[in-house]
């Protein structure tokens, strides 16, 4: 536990020196011609989670765009998990490959991005010198930092999240749960209906966050690092967590590995609900056929956990021209309306519609919803990311082995 | 000139593994690292889990693929039951378990054909039919995989042993076909199969993929641990990661040492028992009926869970009881052209490439040290190194390796680690092919004044043909099921059907992955008609050819 305080001070001291940084950085001028000049001809590897073939064929599409207009090659590298491209970049720095990089340009956020930004493997600050950087979101907090990380300039916004629960309105008729006691009591008048993915799944941990916003008596305190006091800040999640337990699916036994797993589960009748990040993950998946229309999203009334994911670009990348040209292009309005739109892959912009012009605007279409997907609602910040690998580690004492 | 060949073979085979391992042990050296490793919850619960699974299924597979080409062998089946144990021994690991999943599960094909009109079951049961505490799913998903490779490799085997001889000896004595067999033949197929068998142990006790399917989760089996540790972004976490891999590796060569000397010990003393006791009961004839049957069950199942995902690989949304999808779509197949397109390349060329080096390699060495039967066996083992140690204990030392060579994330790297696994098969077909031919033949045609190439290419070629086909087949079939030395040397970078399989495995994508498993499956068949067509084209007009 001391080990892993005094790692999270360092990040922290490194985050702050980082800032300083960029405050000068930021201002200088960036000769975007020149950097497009640069750019011409250069091959992008992109690592991405690769599982979603509709996020696949989005990136194939800008990969064309960015061919034609920027003379860039961008190649798609699928990744299961984007910790498989960090511990490449680890990797590379400890056989001392300080150029010519396996990876040009990576789909990243928390922990990830923590990691790298710790062990200072990151190229940058670059985001806020792009062009269509002044089309960002200003007010929305998820977009400077990163799991309480100050993103410094050293990643770029690229989509929102939204944690968002989706249930099968065919089996719940009722309004659905919107606070944890209310999901506790449906758990119990509903045995083996409810699971979550197991931490350190990504959604798992998340819900765990999600809940112990919800639950804990001062929620402000986990912006702060974990400390001695961890225990008794999360004492009431253990508490709902071994409430609902003994009624969850598998009587809490088995969880399912991961949130397409839990689709699956959903699609094929075994549960009732789904947790994801994406508000229009359903809209989605009841396009592409994977789960019946009768799903509805929701979020709890106190809040969503909220995050935005970013690309980043490694420090030994031997594209980075290339690499900020085509994320200057998937930041601008038509890239970013696209992506939004469900028929393409359903991810919520990060740009100010009010930064945009009319005819910008009009590319996200009306802004009508679809049925499967939640009214956007109260946002509540990414504890700091020490609280990540606490959380997992005291789940699995409890859960983990039994 | 001989040492070149042997030189090249080592090097190739043997020497990343070696720089691997190296790595591996400077990671996990560190008393912080296993201090680290032994607090981690469940870890004695998730190394037994590995070891029971392991050690039961090998058991049962071992006994079931010996009962099987007992019954062929008394009836003169060997082709068919070379073919029924093709498409599950060509479908890879991942495949298999999904389809076992899909097949299994509470919301699966078996309980949604018995409701609800059986079981009254409107929803699906809260059953652990998969991922059960005990990891008895676990165990059936790696009998129904190992079974179709050790019938395989025991047909193969069968050639080395007089088997006909003995039981016709054992039934004359008046002992029925399972005893005798068991008693005079098993024994000796089992020391020509001890590697293989070792593989197989050892894959059930650190294998990733079927685990992950098929395993329970709290805890998941020790090998699942220690890869979602390497897997983590956290760098505190590798040194657990490499920590545990070296465990893994010490139970592995534990388990292995303790069966084997069991094998040499109590077993063989029961066994010598057995034999002597002079017991005829027909009684033991019914057991060996059951078994038989098991043995088709478990070929069956493969079958079976293939079917299931093939159905998966076209259904759209499909609730419980429904037995069929509600709509059809052909959209995994359609959507994705381009995408399985570059993987079937990727996967044919490094596969054809892995299967020529290496049969060509081998052939070299095979020639050299064609009448130095030590010298081959103590090559045999080390070339088996790879195939008898966990994956996990090398691979991530290795790829730091080609990382220093500039050979990651190239066509070339994955070539390399695919030749790793690739040769040691070829190895076993083509070795003792060659050892077996007749001298006479060599000495014959250099007398009458043929040189040592025309010699090679006139006289002996043909007679290694056969087993060059089968060779070729195998070597092929091996190539096309790596996941992680694929992922590890090819970074992405290199997409093979396997790794396109796995990644829409891990994101629940079941269409698309239905679709990469099937094709994964497809690709080695045809090359085994291929081989098969060719073999029976070539020797259809030529008797007493060495089969």
């Amino acid at each position: 536990m001391r080990s892993l305080l005094r790692h999270w001070r360092t990040t922290a001291f490194l985050a702050c020196a980082a800032l300083c940084q960029t405050a000068g950085a930021a201002q200088g001028n960036v000769d975007w011609a020149s950097v497009e000049k640069a750019a011409r001809g250069q091959t992008v590897y992109f690592d991405a989670w690769g599982g979603d073939a509709a996020i696949n064929r989005y990136i194939a599409w800008a990969g064309d765009v960015v061919q034609r207009r920027y003379g860039v090659k961008l190649v798609l590298v699928k990744v299961t998990d984007i910790a498989e491209a960090v511990t490449r970049v680890q990797a590379e720095k400890a056989a001392g490959r300080t150029t010519g990089g396996s990876v040009d340009l990576m789909w990243i956020n928390g922990e990830n991005f923590a990691s790298l930004k710790a062990a200072d493997l990151l190229y940058g600050p670059w985001a806020d010198s792009l062009p269509h950087a002044r089309l960002l979101d200003a007010s929305d907090p998820t977009q400077r930092t990163d799991f309480t990380l100050p993103t410094a300039g050293l990643e770029m916004p690229w989509g929102g999240a939204r944690f968002t629960l989706f249930y099968d309105g065919a089996a719940i008729k009722t309004p659905p749960p919107r606070d944890p006691q209310a999901l506790l009591a449906w758990i119990r008048a509903h045995p083996a209906r409810f699971t979550y993915p197991q931490p350190p799944d990504f959604i798992g941990t998340s819900f765990l966050k999600q809940m112990l916003l919800l639950l804990a008596a001062d929620a402000a305190r986990l912006q702060q690092p974990v400390s001695s006091d961890f225990d008794v800040v999360t004492q009431p999640l253990w508490t709902w967590l071994d409430a609902a337990h003994p009624h969850l699916w598998r009587s809490g036994r088995a969880f399912p590995r991961s949130s397409p797993e839990q689709r699956r589960l959903l699609g094929d009748g075994e549960v009732d609900w789904l947790l994801a990040f994406n508000p229009s993950e359903a809209a989605r998946a009841i396009r592409a056929r994977e789960l019946p229309d009768s799903i509805r999203g929701v979020h709890f009334a106190q809040g969503a956990l909220g995050n935005s994911h970013f690309l980043a670009i490694p420090f030994n990348s031997s594209a980075s021209a290339a690499a900020r040209v085509v994320a200057n292009f998937l930041l601008s309005p038509a890239a970013q309306a696209r992506k939004a739109d469900i028929a393409h892959w359903g991810d919520p912009t990060v740009l100010a519609m009010a930064a945009l012009t009319p005819a910008e605007r009009a590319l996200f279409g009306t802004g009508g919803r679809d049925a499967a997907s939640p009214a956007p609602g109260p946002l509540l910040l990414e504890p700091h990311p020490s609280w990540t690998p606490a959380l997992e580690r005291a789940w699995s004492l409890r859960y983990g082995a039994r | 000139m001989k040492g070149l060949p042997i030189a090249l073979l080592l090097f190739v085979g043997v020497g990343p593994v070696v720089a691997g391992f190296m790595g591996t042990v400077l990671g996990g050296l560190s008393a912080s690292a296993w201090h680290e490793l032994l607090l981690e919850p469940g870890l004695p619960i998730a190394a037994l889990l590995a070891i029971g699974t392991g050690v039961v299924s090998t058991l049962i597979a071992l006994t079931l693929s010996h009962v099987a080409v007992a019954v062929a062998f008394s009836r003169l089946r060997h082709t068919t039951l070379r073919l029924a144990a093709l498409p599950t021994l060509a479908t890879p690991h991942v495949a298999i378990a999904i389809g076992l999943v899909l097949l299994l599960s509470p919301s699966g094909l078996v309980l949604r054909a018995l409701s609800p009109w059986a079981t009254g079951f409107e929803q699906p049961p809260d059953w652990a039919t998969v991922q059960d505490s005990l990891g008895l799913a676990l165990t059936l998903g790696l009998i129904v995989k190992e079974v179709p490779f050790l019938i395989l490799v025991l047909l193969g085997a069968l050639s080395q042993v007089p088997a006909s001889r003995l039981v016709t000896q054992g039934r004359v004595l008046g002992y029925g076909v399972f005893k005798t067999w068991f008693v005079a033949v098993a024994p000796l197929l089992q020391r020509q199969a001890r590697f293989a068998t070792a593989a197989v142990l050892v894959f059930g006790l650190t294998n990733v993929e079927m685990s992950l399917a098929l395993g329970p989760t709290t805890p998941p089996t020790l090998s699942l641990l220690v890869w979602s540790w390497f897997t983590d972004a956290n760098l505190a976490t590798q040194s657990k990661a490499y920590a545990g891999a070296l465990l893994l590796l010490l139970i592995s060569v534990a388990v292995v040492g303790l069966v084997a000397g069991m094998a040499k010990s109590v077993v063989r003393q029961r066994w010598q028992a057995w034999a002597t006791n002079g017991d005829r009961v027909p009684s033991l004839n019914l057991d060996g009926m059951a078994a038989r049957n098991a043995s088709r069950v478990a070929l069956g199942l493969g079958g079976a869970a293939l079917g299931a995902l093939l159905i998966r690989s076209v259904g759209g949304t499909w609730r419980f009881p429904s037995v069929w999808p509600a709509q059809l779509s052909i959209a995994a197949w359609t959507q994705g052209i381009s995408d399985m397109q570059r993987a079937v390349t990727a996967s044919v060329t490094v596969g054809l490439a892995a299967t020529v080096i290496a049969i060509g390699i081998v052939l070299a060495v095979a020639e050299a040290l064609h009448d130095s039967p030590l010298a081959r066996r103590r090559l045999a083992v080390l070339l088996f190194i790879p195939l008898v140690i966990p994956q996990m204990a090398f691979l991530f030392g290795m790829q730091t390796m080609l990382l220093r060579l500039h050979l990651d994330g190239t066509w070339c790297g994955v070539l390399w680690s695919h030749l790793l696994f690739v040769l040691p098969y070829a190895w076993v077909v083509l070795a003792e092919a060659r050892a077996q031919l007749s001298p006479g033949y060599r000495i014959v045609s250099r007398t009458l004044g043929a040189g040592p190439v025309t010699t090679w290419v006139r006289i002996l070629l043909p007679q290694l043909l056969r087993s060059i086909l089968i060779a070729a087949g195998l070597c092929f079939a091996v190539s096309m099921t790596l996941y992680l030395p694929t992922q590890f040397a090819g970074g992405g970078r290199i997409v093979t059907v396997t790794t396109e399989a796995a990644v829409a495995m891990s994101s629940g994508d079941l269409r698309s992955a239905a679709s990469y498993g099937v094709m994964q499956a497809l690709l080695p068949l045809a090359v085994f008609a291929v081989t098969a067509g060719v073999s029976r084209r070539l020797f259809t007009h030529r008797q007493g050819m060495p089969t």
